[in-house]
């Protein structure tokens, strides 16, 4: 099973100017996490500050015993061996062939002779669909192939945590549809804790078990996926829709005015730029390919979901409820009745 | 923590990037008179952490010898190219100054303290540190912002000892044995255009050589070109790993680790030469 990550009061700022402020989450044991917001709003920094990349002024970030935020160096190495990164271009080394990308980190952490790092890399590199492309170099590929590659070199050490800076940037919809469902079945598959970086919608709303938003340097909200899919704050529901109505603007402020005058346009029957889709309606969650194995994290999520059910809104309530298969709702009969 | 860990950590570092906010009480001068300072600090534990990564298992064995075989490869000819006409300048420079003092004859000695202690161990930092060190600090600062660095840091593997340790060892290597290429160049080139252009004896030439040289100059002179050496690939490290984001920002990464590194190849050697003229007596005296 994945590890645990627990993120306390965390602050980060560049000189002067705070990145964000106060974070508080718990990434849960296997289960997948989205974590959204607008362009610059420091989900990257967030993402680098985890592995300890980035060194934030204050707050922990637990994992497995381990704070990253004041760990030493020695410590730090060894907590990292239970990430794997995928990073925003994939981040291969440009000298080598995807090949030794990918067994990179066999080569440097394990003893393995050359056969097995083959068979390894070979298995990774089929996983993420680039059989054959092994001598390839980073220079040479789409940037899609690049971020598969990165994500190939992510996995061959088995890592407990996932975390993916915008796995869906560069790839047109079918791609991250099919990124999506890899990252599905890789939690299926290993039970890993996967954090997920992004303001792809599509991702957003099929893929994960919990959602987060940033906005403005403080966390919005963070919980299981109806609670953001449903949510009515201006913030979360003008980001889902992708309109151009709410708080959020072009620049990193939006007065009052501005505001008005968008209203004031959009009354007039100017369109306000959203796709039309209606967030209210929660997409089902993926599931994994038929064939692997049930996502044990389902199961895990649930328990947890029910034992808070009491502290959701009525909306998040009812759209749990709505997304019970007839044998969890046998299951937690029980609860439902308690709950309500 | 290592040097790198944090490089966008400190923006104020690199030249004051980040506009003040609005209604910020701090004075703005303080963060940017202590940059300079934050910038040496950076420095030297990167050196220090350099110097210490050296002697860390497993050495990049592989890393060290593409790199000092580059770094060779680029530097050779172009020093070459210098010593010899700088040889030659300084014996015509110093040969016609001592036939004013009607001292022609010392000649010889002159080619050794100016060459093998001064000439030798610029002319090798100034090439190793402008093609050598500006070729590792352009390679450093594309994979900085290419992420490659924050990569392979998650992968557990440190690119200091990775990447760093081996390229400013190759650095220092091929400075410390051009160096050696130098001294000779120059002092040949010294000795031809003394006996064949000044039309001097070679006995003379030789013979001032060896009253005045000592053993000493030739170990200033190589502690010299390893010094440099060390300083000019730490140099080019040190900005590879901190440029500004963006293609623009290695571009000027890399011509600050060249500029900065001559500034202080030139103050380095100065110190280093008033220590050597207070240590070692001259010979004869």
């Amino acid at each position: 099973m994945g590890t645990e990550v627990v993120v306390e009061g965390l602050t980060k700022s560049f000189g002067r100017k705070p990145v964000w402020r106060d974070i508080t989450l718990t990434l849960p044991a296997g289960e997948v996490s989205v974590l959204l917001g607008p362009s610059g709003t420091g989900k990257t920094v967030f993402l680098k500050s985890l592995v300890g990349l980035v060194r934030p002024e204050r707050g922990h970030v637990y994992v497995d015993g381990t704070d990253i935020v004041t760990a030493s160096e020695r410590e730090l190495y060894a907590a990292r061996r239970l990430f794997g990164v995928m990073f925003q271009d994939g981040a291969l080394f440009g000298s080598m062939s995807l090949y030794d990308n990918i067994a990179f980190p066999l080569r440097e952490h394990t003893k393995l002779k050359e056969r097995q790092i083959h068979d390894i890399v070979v298995d990774k590199m089929r996983l993420v669909g680039l059989a054959g492309e092994e001598a390839k170099f980073p220079g040479q590929i789409s940037g899609g192939m690049r971020k598969r590659a990165g994500l190939a070199r992510a996995l061959v050490l088995d890592p407990q945590i996932i975390l993916c800076d915008e796995p869906d940037s560069g790839l047109d919809p079918v791609r991250t549809a099919y990124l999506s469902q890899l990252l599905i079945d890789l939690n299926a598959e290993i039970d890993a804790t996967i954090l997920i970086v992004t303001h792809n919608i599509q991702i957003a709303s099929t893929v994960p078990d919990n959602i987060g938003m940033l906005f403005r340097g403080d966390l919005v909200g963070f919980g299981p996926r109806e609670l953001l899919l449903t949510s009515d704050q201006p913030v979360v529901s003008q980001f889902l829709a992708g309109r151009r109505i709410g708080p959020i603007g072009m620049a990193e402020e939006k007065d009052l005015a501005t505001m008005e005058s968008e209203q004031a346009h959009i009354d007039a029957g100017h369109h306000d730029g959203g796709s039309g889709l209606d967030h209210g309606r929660i997409v089902p969650q993926l599931e994994p390919t038929p064939g692997l194995p049930p996502r044990r994290a389902v199961r895990r999520r649930t328990d947890r979901v029910m034992s808070i059910m009491h502290t959701l809104p009525p909306a998040a309530r009812q759209a749990i409820l709505e997304n019970f298969t007839p044998a969890e709702r046998a299951r937690y009969e029980a609860g439902l009745g308690a709950g309500r | 923590m290592t040097a790198l860990g944090d490089p966008k950590g400190s923006p104020e570092g690199h030249g004051g990037t980040v506009p003040p906010m609005p209604g910020g009480v701090a004075p703005p001068g303080a963060s940017r008179a202590l940059g300079p300072l934050r910038q040496a600090g950076q420095f030297f534990i990167l050196a220090g952490t350099t110097a210490r990564m050296t002697f860390k298992r497993p050495f990049q064995f592989r890393e060290f010898v593409e790199q000092f075989w580059f770094v060779a490869s680029v530097t050779i000819l172009p020093t070459a190219l210098v010593a010899i006409p700088f040889g030659a300048v300084i014996a015509l420079q110093v040969g016609s100054l001592l036939k004013q003092f009607g001292a022609q004859s010392f000649t010889g000695a002159g080619s050794v303290v100016a060459v093998v202690q001064q000439a030798s161990p610029l002319i090798v930092a100034l090439v190793i540190a402008g093609a050598g060190g500006s070729a590792i600090c352009a390679d450093m600062g594309a994979r900085t912002i290419r992420e490659e660095l924050d990569a392979m840091e998650v992968m557990g593997v440190s690119p200091i000892q990775r990447l760093i340790v081996p390229r400013v060892l190759a650095v220092t290597a091929v400075a410390v044995l051009l160096n050696g290429l130098v001294s000779v160049v120059g002092v040949l080139g010294g000795y031809f255009l003394y006996v064949y252009v000044q039309h001097g004896t070679p006995g003379s030439y030789l013979s001032s050589f060896s009253a005045l040289a000592q053993l000493p100059d030739l170990y200033i002179s190589e502690i010299k070109a390893l010094i440099f050496g060390f300083l000019a690939g730490t140099i080019a490290a040190y900005r590879g790993l901190h440029p500004r984001p963006g293609p623009k920002g290695v571009g000027d990464a890399v011509n600050e680790s060249v500029v900065i590194a001559f500034l202080l190849l030139f103050i380095v050697n100065v110190i280093l030469t008033a220590i050597y003229l207070q240590v070692v007596p001259p010979k004869g005296a």
